[in-house]
């Protein structure tokens, strides 16, 4: 059997096995066990064995489940209740306030943490319920509590740009700083939406907080923000600033970050044996969920690679068109519907290697604008239907009276917003490349 | 029965208790990275050993973790399907997953890790660093963990056998 067609076997083995639903790191291994083994024979034994050491010897990757431990300490810190008490009395006076005030917060602790899940469930918790109380439409308030959580994985630190750097060996603290832009750029405009669409489209979508609930003096607003934001702020600086001025690299920056995290959650009189056991056995399901995947994932694509799947893939792609914009155009298109079932760890890992070497040496796009797009894509993976994570998230703290129904509309006008952002950031690449070039050398 | 129900409390136990030394590594880990970056930039007296103590920590912790995250059902799933089926044919589908992929994913992974290790052993490898810490111990992380991946895979197939084609809960007690 020619090597071809063991590795168009393999892609198509695929589609349908990660379908079955059993563990998705250990379907890519099995798979590119069993092919590996028809190709290679015995040799292709070897190859499991030196990339997984090659993760466990993987510096740039520690900075997982230091960012990880961190947005736990964070979660169970308090600070996500301070800032939305603060948020809701600033902006709850004005339509669609306390909507805006969820996408401010949620970039808020966007900034201080790297997954997704804790701010989609902390805002489910705490926005969720006030704001259908106030009568807030339940689509808004789902789309803005998804949106925004979802934010966490794109603004820095972030385990998908740690994931990125580690994979292909690019330098996680320019990621870092590449993806910084980007994720305020949706922030931004995520707030215009939702101000435009309460204050002149629907009216009724988000009604203003009462006249009676509006007690707090100027003085005493001022004191609410800076308690709140500034220990979220000093964090930020802290994790971000260091790896900005090189003073840390991003594994450093973690474990600095955790201890930022523990001590903001001492000073809330938060920490307690209970506390710093569920953090850890959170971290390590968490940090050991993200590494099966990579070993599965690394595993199949050094076999995929290995016969020829890379050049097939290539030729296939350059058979459709030559044009270096329809070839990116494709790319994203493929990692969208990707996106819309397999979880954007297993497609971050499965097309990274295999689309990077068309994209930065073939097409001649810059690497970094290059991994900036892939991930403002996978960003929208969180969201899009059937299978997103920051909807299940949400429908498992969801208050009652809001349905998957709800979820699903309410999330369309926000992936909307995403494809703009993403075709923003394609037509005025500074806004990728402006902010590492002038931090990290 | 008897022996089938003591196997799976027996595996669920190990993985627990390898789930417990996974979170002991994890603030492990978190100190080890603390104090290197402040012994680095406070003190300018940095620790030979701090890098690779780093990473040695962080694979234990993600290797020990592997089992113990398959026993809670965190590891990720492409569930659209699974999540829609019967009792019945979840069954099938985990079966159909076990065969196809756990058996040669077990097979591949044990083999190699244990050669590879097993090289390690045979020249007593040490790191090729100043602190040079002996390799062994830590290459013999990797049959170990997936040795307790795979037990726990075994066990969660008995278990689904049970609880969705049989609809008796079988607990390892």
């Amino acid at each position: 059997m020619g090597n071809d067609v063991i590795a168009i076997g393999m892609f198509v083995s695929l589609l349908i096995a990660v379908f079955l639903g059993y563990p998705l790191g250990i379907t890519l291994g099995g798979l590119a066990a069993l092919f590996g083994l028809l190709a290679y024979g015995p040799g292709a034994l070897f190859i499991f064995a030196n990339k997984t050491y090659g993760l466990m010897t993987n510096y740039v990757l520690v900075a997982i489940p230091l960012f990880i431990l961190m947005a736990q300490f964070l979660d169970k810190s308090g600070i996500a209740d301070e800032l939305y008490g603060a948020m809701y009395v600033i902006f709850g006076p004005i339509r669609g306030g306390l909507a805006m005030a969820t996408i401010v917060v949620s970039t808020v602790l966007a900034a201080t943490t790297g997954i997704i899940g804790a701010s989609v469930v902390a805002m489910g918790l705490l926005a969720a319920p006030a704001m259908l109380k106030r009568g807030y439409q339940k689509e808004l308030t789902a789309g803005v509590i998804t949106a925004g959580g979802t934010l966490g994985i794109l603004i820095p630190p972030s385990i998908m740009l740690v994931v990125y750097g580690g994979l292909i060996d690019m330098s996680v603290g320019k990621l870092f700083m590449a993806a910084f832009l980007p994720g305020l750029l949706l922030s931004f405009l995520y707030l215009v939406y939702t101000f435009v669409y309460c204050n002149f489209i629907n009216k009724d979508a988000g009604p203003a907080i009462s006249k009676e609930e509006n007690v707090y003096t100027f003085g005493e607003k001022v004191r609410m923000v800076l308690k709140s934001m500034v220990p979220p702020l000093i964090l930020i600086l802290a994790v971000l600033g260091s790896i900005a001025f090189g003073i840390a690299t991003p594994t450093e920056a973690a474990g600095l970050g955790s201890l930022g995290a523990l001590l903001i959650a001492a000073f809330n009189r938060k920490v307690n044996w209970k506390m710093l056991l569920d953090s850890g056995y959170a971290t390590v399901k968490i940090t050991s969920m993200v590494m099966l995947i990579f070993v599965g994932a690394n595993f199949f694509t050094s076999i995929f690679m290995g016969i020829g799947g890379g050049d097939a893939f290539t030729s296939l792609l350059f058979s459709i068109s030559s044009n270096r914009w329809v070839i990116l155009a494709m790319m994203m298109f493929i990692l969208f519907i990707l996106g819309m079932f397999v979880d954007w760890l297993g497609i971050l890992l499965l097309c990274v290697p295999i689309f990077t070497p068309i994209a930065v040496n073939k097409l001649g796009f810059d690497p970094l604008f290059f991994a900036m797009l892939v991930c403002i894509n996978l960003q929208m993976s969180f969201l899009t239907p059937p299978f997103g994570y920051a909807l299940f998230y949400l429908r498992g703290v969801a208050p009652p009276g809001m349905t998957l129904k709800h979820i699903y509309k309410g999330i369309v006008p926000f992936v909307i917003i995403q494809m703009i952002g993403l075709v923003i950031c394609i037509l005025f690449p500074k806004i990728i490349l402006w902010l590492p070039s002038i931090t990290i050398k | 029965m008897k022996l089938l129900s003591g196997f799976i409390a027996v595996v669920d136990s190990i993985n627990e208790f390898a789930g417990t030394i996974a979170n002991l590594f994890s603030y492990m880990l978190f100190v080890v990275v603390v104090v290197g970056v402040i012994a680095r930039k406070v003190f300018n007296h940095p620790f030979i050993w701090n890098f690779e103590a780093s990473y040695m920590l962080y694979a234990a912790m993600f290797l020990f973790g592997l089992g113990y995250t398959l026993k809670h059902k965190m590891h990720v799933t492409v569930d659209v399907f699974y999540t829609m089926a019967g009792p019945k044919t979840r069954f099938i589908l985990d079966l159909i997953g076990f065969l196809l992929f756990l058996v040669p994913f077990g097979y591949v992974s044990l083999k190699s890790t244990f050669i590879f290790a097993q090289q390690s052993w045979q020249i007593l490898e040490h790191s090729q660093s100043t602190w040079a810490p002996p390799i062994y111990p830590f290459k013999s992380l990797m049959p170990i963990a997936f040795l307790l991946l795979v037990l726990q895979a075994v066990v969660e197939i008995i278990r689904s056998y049970y609880s969705n084609w049989k609809g008796i809960e079988i607990d390892g007690k």
